[in-house]
C-alpha cells in the first residue's frame, strides 16, 4: 500500500451560517493525480485553502507527510508547489524575476535554483517571453508563468486549484502534459476542476464535492460503476410513436427513454445485447432509422447521476 | 533568503510607478509650490522699508520739523516724507500712495483711511511727539530751571530696551512648511508599509496567499519587506531633501547632515506606521489606502502643513498631541536643528521617532504573523 | 435612459470620496469660524501679543507691565526656553519682555541702558512697535524726573501723559465688512471644487466610456449623441448637486441667506464650478487609472492654488508669480472674489472680465476634450486590436 501524503479527516468550515465544509473526509496517496471535483461554490477551493492552511476551520484535523499542517510547518510547505486560482505575480517583475523570486523562498543556493528556474522555464515554455513584465502576456501564458512559479523548486506534492481557467485550448493541453509529466517524474498532484474532460483525462482518483459533503470517491471506473447507467443508446428516427416507445421501455435493461420528434435516447443498466433488441423492435415495425449511437457513460453521467444537477464552465467560485 | 527577498521587494518597489509618483514627484511639485507662494513673504513681513506718508505743514512747527528730520531721510529710516498741501495729500491717501498724512499746525494730528500696523506706527510716532511737549511743557510750568534736563532725557539716543533675537537660526516662518512637507514625505511611507501587508496577507491579495504557502518564516518575509520599504523610503527622503536644499536653495540651517538624518529617521517611522495601521482590521486594499492616506493627511494638517500656525494652536490646546504625532515630531526634529545649537531636544524628538518605528514595526509584526484567516 | 442611470450607479461609488473631502472642507472651515481668529490679516492687528517675565517685581516694574496690558494681549507663557522659542516661531506671541532685576533703580537714570529685554524672532514692524512703545514709556518717565519729579511722581505723571492718546482720524468712514470667513470660505473653493469634480466625475466617465463599453454600446440601438447627452446630464446634475452644497455650507457658515454682493461670488463660483467640470472632462479623456487621476488632480488643484493666491492673498505674491498666473483660471476666480470682497464698491466691468476668463477657460477646455476624443476615435479605429 502506497504512503498517505494528505490526511483530511472531519474537515468543517462555516462561514457565519453557511457550511462550506461539511464533515470532509480524503485521503491522498503518494504518486496519485487526485481530482477534486464539484460545481462552482462546492468547497473545492475552501478545501485547498484549508490543506495549505491559509484558512481557520471550525473542526477536523489535517496532516500532510504524516505530520499535523499548521502556518509555521515550514518543513511542510517546503515540499508543496501551489498553483492558485488566481494569478499570483508580481506586476513589476518579469517573467524570468518571478520564477527565480519564488523559486528563492524554497531554495537559497544560486547555483541550484539557477539550474531549477531554467528549468520550470523550459517546462513552461516560456524561453521566449523571460524578459516579458506580465501585463504583456496572453492569457495562456500568464496561467503558464503562474505554474512555473509553483513548481520551479520540484515539490513533492503540487496543489493546483482550476489552472485552466480561461486558458485555450493549445495552452490547456500544454499545462495537462505538464501536469501528468510533473506526476510520472514523482510529484503527487492535486487537482481541482469544473472541466469534467480534464479531470476524466488526467486523473488517477476522483473525489466529487457538492454543497461541502463529499458524494463520492474512487477511479473513474469505480465512479462509473457506482450508478446505473452502462450505455446510452440514440437513435435518429423520425415519426415514432408513444406505443413503440412503452414497447422499448419494456425491454431489459432499459430504464430510461426519451423521444424528441427526431431522436430517440434509450439509457440501459447493465445486460450485453441491448443495441440489436432495440434495433429489432424498430424493424419489427418496420420503422426507417438513421444514424445509432451508442456510448459508454461518461464523468458527465456520473455527477448527473449522483447530484442531480448539471456541470457547467462558467464564472469563478466565491 | 532574506537578501534575496530583499532584493526582489526593492526592486519590485523601484518599479511601482505611481507609489515612486507619490513618494518623489509629488512632494517635488508641492516644495516648488511653496517655493512660488512663500519665496517672498517672509520678507515682506519683515519689511521695514520706510513708511511712506504725506506732511501737511498748515503752520511753521520747529519743533516738529527737527523731530520729521531725524526720522526720515535716508533708505532704513522710519519714514518717507512728502511735503505737500491738503488737498494732494488728501488724494494720496486714497489712492494708497501714503498711509497717513500728518498735519502740523498748533496741533500735530494723524488721518489714515484704515486700520493697521503701519497706520499704527505713525499713532505711536505723533503719539510720541506730543508727549515729548505735553512733558515739556508740564516740565516748564512747574520747574524752568529742569527743561533742559527733561528735554536732552526726552532725546536721549540710549535706549532702554534690549533687542534680543530668540534664535541665530534661519527665523522664516514659511520655512516651517517647508519642514513640514518633509514630514509629509516621509509620512508617505505609509504607502510602502501598505503594500507589505497587502504582499504578505493571504486575505489582501493571491500574492499574500502564495507568499503564505512558501516555507519562510513570516516574520523573516516581514522583516525582509520592512529593510526592503526602509531602503527605498531612505532614498526618497534623500531626494526630497536634496531637492528642497540645492534646488530650492532652501535654508534648513547649516547642520544638513543631521537634517538628512532626521528625514531618513522620519520616513523609516512613516513606512513602520503605515505597516502597522494597514495591518489591523482585515478590509479590502483600497479602504486600507484610504484609511491611511486620510491618517496622514490629517497628521500633516494638524502639524501645520495647510494652516501654519495649527502646531502654535495645538501647543496651546492639546500640548502632549505635539508630542506624539509624528508629523510634528519629524518636522520638529528639523525645527531643532535650525534654532538650538544644543541636541538636547533634538535627541528627544529622534529617540521619540526610534520608540515610535519600533512599537509600530512589532505591533505590525505582531498582527500580522502566523495568521490563518477566517476568510480569504 | 438607460445609460444616465448606469451613470448614476457608477457615480455612487466614487461618492464616498467627494463626501469625505466635502466634509473636511466644511469641517475645517467651521473650525476656522468657531477658532475666529484669522491668520492670515495680521496688518490689520494693532494689538500685538506680548507675553512679560517681571524679574524686578517692584511697583514700578509692574505698572510698566500695565501699560503694556493695556494696549496688548497679554499672554501667560511658561518661563521655559523651548516653549518660548515655540510660541514666538508659531506666533502665539509677538514678543516676550523680560523687565530685568534692577529696573525700578535704573529706570529714572537716562544713561542707564538694557532696563528691558524684548526678545523676538523676527524683525518687522510688529516687533518694531513694541520697542518703541517701551522706549516712549521710559523715555517719558525719565523726561518727567528730569525736570524734577520723584520716581513715583514721574511714573504716575508719565501714566497720565501716556493714556492721553491721540486721536486719529479716518478719511473714509467705511468700516471693514465682517465677512472674512466667508471671504476666506469662497477663495478655497477654487481649491475644493476642483478635488471633488475631478476625482469623482473623471473616473466615472472614464468608465463610461471605457472602450469596450463604449463598442458594446455603439452596436445597440442608442445613438451617439444620445448616450454623450445623458452622460452630460449625468455630469452636470452632480456638478450642480456639489455646487449647490457648497453655497448652502457658505450660507449656514455665514449664518444666512446671502446678502447683497455676496451673491456675485456666488455667480462667480459658478463660472469658477464650469471650469472644474471642464478640466473633469479632458482628464477623463486619457483614461488614468484612480491614483494617476489623484496626482494630477492634487498638482493642478494645489498648484493653481499656490500660484493664484488662494492660500496665500494675491497681494502677497511676487509680480512675477502673478504675471503666469494670468493664464491659470484660479487667478481670476480669486481676483474677482477678493474684488467682491473689498471694502470699496465692487468694479462690476472688472469683475465681470474675470468671470468671462474663467468661462473662456472652461469653453477652450470643452473644446479640447471634444477634439482629443474625435482624434482618439480615428486614431483607434485604425490601429490594430490589441490581443488580449
Amino acid at each position: 500500500m502506497e504512503n498517505t501524503i494528505v490526511k483530511i479527516s472531519n474537515l468543517v468550515k462555516r462561514y457565519g451560517d453557511l457550511i462550506a465544509l461539511d464533515h470532509l473526509d480524503l485521503d491522498i496517496k503518494e504518486g496519485e493525480i487526485f481530482g477534486l471535483l464539484g460545481p462552482n461554490g462546492s468547497g473545492k477551493t475552501t478545501t485547498i485553502n484549508c490543506l495549505l492552511s491559509l484558512l481557520s476551520f471550525d473542526k477536523g484535523s489535517i496532516e500532510i507527510f504524516g505530520k499535523e499542517m499548521t502556518p509555521v510547518s515550514y518543513d511542510i510547505k517546503k515540499q508543496i508547489g501551489v498553483i492558485m486560482q488566481n494569478v499570483a505575480v508580481f506586476d513589476q517583475l518579469t517573467v524570468y524575476e518571478n520564477i527565480d523570486y519564488f523559486c528563492g523562498l524554497y531554495v537559497s543556493d544560486k547555483q541550484k535554483r539557477k539550474a531549477l528556474v531554467d528549468e520550470a522555464v523550459e517546462f513552461a515554455k516560456l524561453g521566449d517571453f523571460l524578459k516579458f513584465y506580465p501585463k504583456k502576456l496572453s492569457g495562456g501564458l500568464l496561467r503558464r508563468l503562474n505554474i512555473a512559479c509553483g513548481i520551479a523548486h520540484k515539490p513533492k506534492l503540487i496543489i493546483l486549484d482550476e489552472p485552466t481557467v480561461a486558458v485555450d485550448p493549445q495552452s490547456r493541453n500544454k499545462i495537462l502534459e505538464g501536469i501528468k509529466q510533473l506526476n510520472s517524474s514523482g510529484a503527487t498532484v492535486i487537482y481541482t476542476s469544473h472541466y469534467m474532460e480534464e479531470v476524466e483525462q488526467l486523473c488517477t482518483r476522483i473525489a466529487i464535492l457538492d454543497n461541502g459533503k463529499k458524494i463520492a470517491e474512487g477511479t473513474k471506473d469505480e465512479l462509473k460503476r457506482m450508478i446505473k447507467n452502462t450505455e446510452t443508446i440514440r437513435i435518429e428516427i423520425l415519426g415514432l410513436e408513444e406505443t413503440h416507445l412503452k414497447e422499448i421501455l419494456a425491454l431489459p435493461h432499459v430504464y430510461n427513454c426519451n423521444y424528441d420528434g427526431s431522436v430517440l435516447t434509450v439509457s440501459c443498466s447493465g445486460g450485453k445485447h441491448n443495441l440489436i433488441r432495440i434495433l429489432g423492435v424498430l424493424q419489427e415495425h418496420d420503422i426507417a432509422f438513421g444514424r445509432v449511437y451508442s456510448e459508454l457513460p461518461t464523468l458527465n453521467d456520473v455527477f448527473l447521476e449522483i447530484t442531480g444537477k448539471v456541470l457547467r464552465d462558467k464564472g469563478n467560485e466565491e | 533568503m532574506f537578501f534575496h527577498d530583499l532584493k526582489y521587494f526593492i526592486k519590485c518597489g523601484l518599479r511601482s510607478q505611481d507609489l515612486m509618483f507619490w513618494l518623489i514627484l509629488f512632494p517635488i511639485a508641492l516644495g516648488g509650490f511653496f517655493k512660488v507662494a512663500f519665496g517672498d513673504l517672509y520678507s515682506q513681513i519683515t519689511d521695514t522699508s520706510p513708511i511712506p506718508v504725506a506732511v501737511v505743514s498748515e503752520k511753521e512747527n520747529q519743533i516738529f520739523s527737527s523731530a520729521l528730520e531725524s526720522v526720515s531721510g535716508s533708505d532704513d529710516s522710519f519714514l518717507d516724507v512728502t511735503f505737500t498741501d491738503r488737498d494732494t495729500a488728501a488724494g494720496l491717501l486714497k489712492d494708497g500712495k501714503v498711509t497717513g498724512v500728518i498735519s502740523s499746525g498748533d496741533k500735530v494730528s494723524l488721518t489714515v483711511a484704515e486700520n493697521g500696523l503701519e497706520q499704527t506706527m505713525l499713532k505711536e510716532f505723533v503719539e510720541r511727539f506730543r508727549l515729548n511737549e505735553k512733558v515739556i511743557s508740564d516740565a516748564a510750568s512747574s520747574d524752568p530751571t529742569k527743561i533742559q534736563q527733561a528735554v536732552s532725557a526726552l532725546s536721549s539716543e540710549i535706549s532702554p530696551v534690549k533687542n534680543v533675537k530668540a534664535i541665530n537660526g534661519n527665523s522664516d516662518v514659511f520655512v516651517q512648511y517647508f519642514y513640514n512637507l518633509i514630514a509629509m514625505t516621509a509620512l508617505y511611507g505609509t504607502m510602502l508599509g501598505l503594500k507589505i501587508c497587502v504582499e504578505n496577507q493571504a486575505d489582501l491579495s493571491p500574492l499574500g496567499a502564495r507568499k503564505c504557502c512558501s516555507p519562510v518564516p513570516k516574520i523573516k518575509g516581514l522583516s525582509a519587506a520592512l529593510c526592503g520599504c526602509f531602503i527605498l523610503q531612505t532614498l526618497c527622503m534623500v531626494i526630497c531633501v536634496t531637492y528642497l536644499v540645492f534646488i530650492l536653495k532652501i535654508d534648513l540651517g547649516n547642520r544638513l547632515a543631521l537634517v538628512y538624518l532626521a528625514s531618513i529617521a522620519g520616513g523609516i517611522t512613516g513606512v513602520a506606521m503605515g505597516f502597522f495601521v494597514s495591518s489591523i482590521g482585515s478590509i479590502s486594499e483600497r479602504m486600507k489606502s484610504g484609511i491611511t492616506l486620510g491618517v496622514v493627511m490629517f497628521l500633516c494638517f494638524l502639524s501645520g502643513l495647510m494652516v501654519g500656525n495649527m502646531k502654535g494652536v495645538i501647543a496651546e490646546k492639546a500640548p502632549w498631541f505635539n508630542k506624539i504625532n509624528p508629523a510634528a515630531v519629524i518636522s520638529d526634529c528639523i525645527y531643532c536643528l535650525n534654532f538650538y545649537s544644543d541636541y538636547r531636544r533634538f535627541i528627544t524628538k529622534m529617540l521619540t521617532l526610534a520608540a515610535m518605528t519600533l512599537i509600530f514595526s512589532a505591533l505590525g509584526i505582531f498582527m500580522t504573523r502566523r495568521k490563518k484567516y477566517a476568510s480569504l | 435612459m438607460q445609460v444616465f442611470k448606469a451613470f448614476l450607479k457608477v457615480l455612487k461609488k466614487e461618492l464616498p470620496t467627494a463626501l469625505i473631502y466635502m466634509g473636511v472642507f466644511l469641517a475645517i472651515a467651521i473650525g476656522f469660524v468657531m477658532l475666529g481668529r484669522d491668520g492670515d490679516n495680521t496688518f490689520e492687528q494693532t494689538k500685538l501679543y506680548i507675553c512679560i517675565f517681571d524679574e524686578d517685581n517692584t511697583p514700578q516694574s509692574r505698572s510698566l507691565a500695565d501699560f503694556i496690558g493695556r494696549n496688548n494681549e497679554i499672554v501667560e507663557l511658561e518661563n521655559d526656553k523651548d516653549v518660548i522659542i515655540d510660541a514666538l516661531y508659531y506666533e502665539r506671541v509677538d514678543c516676550v519682555i523680560t523687565i530685568k532685576k534692577g529696573y525700578s533703580q535704573q529706570l529714572a537714570d537716562p544713561s542707564a541702558e538694557d532696563l528691558i529685554e524684548n526678545l523676538k524672532m523676527h524683525e518687522g514692524y510688529d516687533e518694531a512697535l513694541m520697542d518703541m512703545l517701551l522706549e516712549k514709556y521710559v523715555s517719558t518717565v525719565r523726561g518727567y524726573s528730569a525736570a524734577g519729579n520723584s520716581l513715583d511722581q514721574a511714573v504716575s505723571k508719565a501714566e497720565a501723559a501716556l493714556s492721553d492718546t491721540v486721536e486719529v482720524n479716518f478719511s473714509s468712514k467705511e468700516k471693514k465688512s465682517g465677512n472674512t470667513v466667508i471671504n476666506a470660505y469662497f477663495r478655497y473653493l477654487a481649491y475644493i471644487l476642483i478635488c471633488v469634480i475631478t476625482t469623482t466625475i473623471t473616473p466615472v466617465i472614464a468608465i463610461m466610456y471605457r472602450k469596450d463599453l463604449r463598442f458594446r454600446t455603439n452596436c445597440s440601438g442608442i445613438a451617439p449623441t444620445s448616450y454623450t447627452n445623458q452622460i452630460i446630464l449625468g455630469s452636470a446634475g452632480f456638478v450642480a448637486a456639489i455646487w449647490l452644497l457648497f453655497m448652502v455650507g457658505g450660507a449656514v457658515l455665514q449664518g444666512g441667506l446671502y446678502q447683497g454682493k455676496i451673491w456675485l461670488a456666488v455667480l462667480n463660483s459658478f463660472s469658477y464650478t464650469l471650469f472644474a467640470a471642464s478640466l473633469a472632462v479632458v482628464l477623463a479623456c486619457f483614461s488614468l487609472g484612480s491614483n494617476a487621476v489623484n496626482l494630477i488632480t492634487q498638482v493642478i488643484s494645489l498648484g493653481m492654488s499656490f500660484f493664484c493666491g488662494v492660500f496665500v492673498e494675491q497681494s502677497m505674491l511676487s509680480e512675477n508669480v502673478l504675471l503666469a498666473a494670468r493664464f491659470l483660471p484660479a487667478y481670476w476666480y480669486v481676483r474677482a472674489n477678493d474684488m467682491i470682497f473689498s471694502d470699496g464698491a465692487a468694479d462690476l466691468s472688472e469683475a465681470a472680465l474675470c468671470l468671462v476668463m474663467q468661462l473662456a477657460f472652461a469653453v477652450s477646455l470643452g473644446l479640447l476634450a471634444i477634439l482629443i476624443n474625435r482624434l482618439r476615435y480615428i486614431g483607434g479605429l485604425r490601429k490594430k486590436a490589441p490581443t488580449a
